[in-house]
């Protein structure tokens, strides 16, 4: 444990110093001033929205960036002939960005409670922030394996923005309602999220939640599965061994 | 302290083995340097023997036990000083130590460890602001961090001026002379003949040669000396059979008489055996 709080501690000393931390506060403020800009009061509706970009392409792009830099550095090199083990260094990254997640959501939430009156269930939306930033750090470390450079990441998060947040944006707004598009979107693990988050502030179909919560568990342990398989490679890789 | 027997590793995606049956050993408190053309197995021993890479053939005993079974504490015992500087750029001299440090549970004090590589100026500083030679000082500190009893270093002086370059091959010899165990992989020749007490060459995944550089130097060098004199206003030379030297009146007879230029035994370089041994120049 005290290996992983140091990695953690690492992580986030570096996510400071590439200014990856400021961007994501940077980005919680940008949701704020357009609530203020927009005059909305009731924000209970809106809520589940802004939460649910900063879990889901926030977390990918943070983890994302975070590790490119460290692609760059060669770091991981270093880290791999240290007694460190490869859970902890992966979880530690996590950790880092479902720490940023929360840390968006303890701006948000303080903004809206103190100057918008807003009722929210605390454990819950804690924990459905955690879990999906969670799932969506794991895609991030995936995909940022994936990319060779900062270019490819940014076409991988537009490439999850509009193959999977949009889909959910548009069905939160009602622009499409078709009964086909409802149930694929049960397979777009961003309108799971969209629907744990807003089991927190606003009351939602039982079934539904169970089925989100039993999907992003799932996707969570898979998906960690991937992680780790995929740093193994990377791992090699690196080494020049493929 | 480490023994590789018939080791032979092939990359996932090749048709014919990288490393081809190598077998060596180096004791403890021996500085032991691994040669060879860029390309030829030196670095993928290096990565086998620090267990980067895995599912090789053969055995690499580290303390008499196989190296697969140690877990990941082994680290506590090994330093790597990898050619290519690998540290946080955004991160100063002083948070990339301290940062390394704090992942194993001893390590050295950083202020004697820079004071002595000339950076303790310079340690708040950004790695990123940092020179090439600077980086490589870093470098040598991050390997000697967590107080390693075995060093792998790659290139350990490239990048350095020659007063740094001697710091650091200074604190190679202090660290052998104090128990420690070096694995030195360089291109730079005039390192290994000071610093190494044997050397292995390798080429095309096979080892060519292992020795001491002394014993290198005389087997591959010729058994002569050659004179250069002034003859009576022409500058002359002569080779003479080293074997019979004692009882050679002749070249007595020279050094007592001409005024000698030049003496030379016909011992070689290792830069000479290096291209002997291995078929390829050593600045490939």
């Amino acid at each position: 444990m005290n290996e992983l709080f140091k990695l953690v501690k690492g992580d986030q000393s570096r996510l400071l110093r590439y200014g990856i931390t400021y961007a994501s506060i940077a980005t919680s403020l940008v949701w704020i001033a357009f609530i203020q800009i927009l005059r909305l009061d009731a924000i209970s509706t809106y809520f589940p929205l802004f939460i649910f970009v900063d879990v889901t392409m926030m977390s990918f792009l943070l983890i994302g960036v975070a590790m490119m830099f460290e692609k760059q550095e060669n770091a991981l090199k270093t880290m791999l002939v240290t007694p460190i083990n490869k859970h902890h260094y992966l979880a530690s990254k996590i950790i880092t960005t479902v720490v940023a997640s929360l840390s968006s959501l303890l701006l948000l939430g303080v903004y809206g409670i103190l100057f918008k009156g807003l009722s929210i269930n605390y454990l819950g939306i804690t924990g459905a922030v955690i879990l999906a930033s969670f799932v969506f750090s794991c895609i991030g470390v995936l995909f940022t394996y994936k990319s060779k450079d900062f270019t490819i990441l940014l076409m991988w998060v537009m490439v999850m923005f509009f193959g999977f947040a949009i889909p959910t944006i548009f069905q939160m707004f009602g622009i499409i309602t078709a009964d086909w598009f409802n149930y694929l979107q049960y397979m777009n693990p961003t309108q799971a999220v969209y629907t744990v988050l807003s089991a927190a502030v606003m009351t939602v179909d039982q079934g539904e939640l169970l089925i989100s919560l039993g999907y992003l568990l799932l996707l969570s342990i898979i998906l960690y599965y991937y992680v780790v398989k995929c740093f193994d490679r990377y791992s090699m890789q690196e080494f020049g061994g493929e | 302290m480490f023994k590789v027997s018939d080791l032979r590793f092939r990359y996932p995606k090749n048709q014919v083995d990288t490393i081809k049956g190598i077998s060596f050993e180096f004791d403890k408190g021996e500085i032991f340097g691994f040669l060879g053309p860029s390309g030829m197995g030196k670095s993928t021993t290096q990565k086998l023997m620090i267990r980067i890479l895995k599912n090789y053939q053969g055995e690499i005993l580290y303390k008499g036990k196989n190296l697969n079974s140690y877990d990941k504490s082994i680290y506590n015992d090994i330093g790597v000083g990898f050619e290519m500087p690998v540290l946080f750029s955004k991160l100063t001299a002083m948070e990339n130590l301290k940062f390394y440090r704090d992942l194993y549970p001893e390590g050295v004090k950083i202020r004697p460890l820079l004071e002595r590589l000339g950076l303790w100026e310079d340690r708040h500083k950004r790695v990123a602001a940092f020179s090439k030679g600077m980086k490589s000082r870093l470098n040598f500190a991050r390997a000697m961090i967590n107080d390693p009893k075995v060093l792998f270093l790659d290139e350990p002086t490239s990048g350095l001026d020659p007063t740094n370059a001697r710091i650091v091959k200074d604190m190679i010899s202090e660290f052998r002379h104090n128990g420690g165990t070096v694995f030195l992989t360089t291109h730079m020749m005039h390192d290994v003949d000071e610093l190494c007490d044997r050397v292995a060459f390798i080429a095309d995944g096979q080892i060519r040669e292992i020795s001491s550089p002394k014993d290198l130097k005389v087997r591959y060098g010729k058994r002569e000396i050659r004179l250069e004199y002034n003859d009576d206003g022409v500058a002359s030379k002569q080779v003479f059979d080293l074997n019979s030297i004692k009882s050679n009146e002749e070249f007595f007879g020279i050094l007592r008489t001409k005024d000698i230029i030049t003496i030379h035994s016909g011992e070689t370089t290792l830069d000479e055996i290096f291209i002997k041994v291995t078929g390829v120049k050593t600045h490939e």
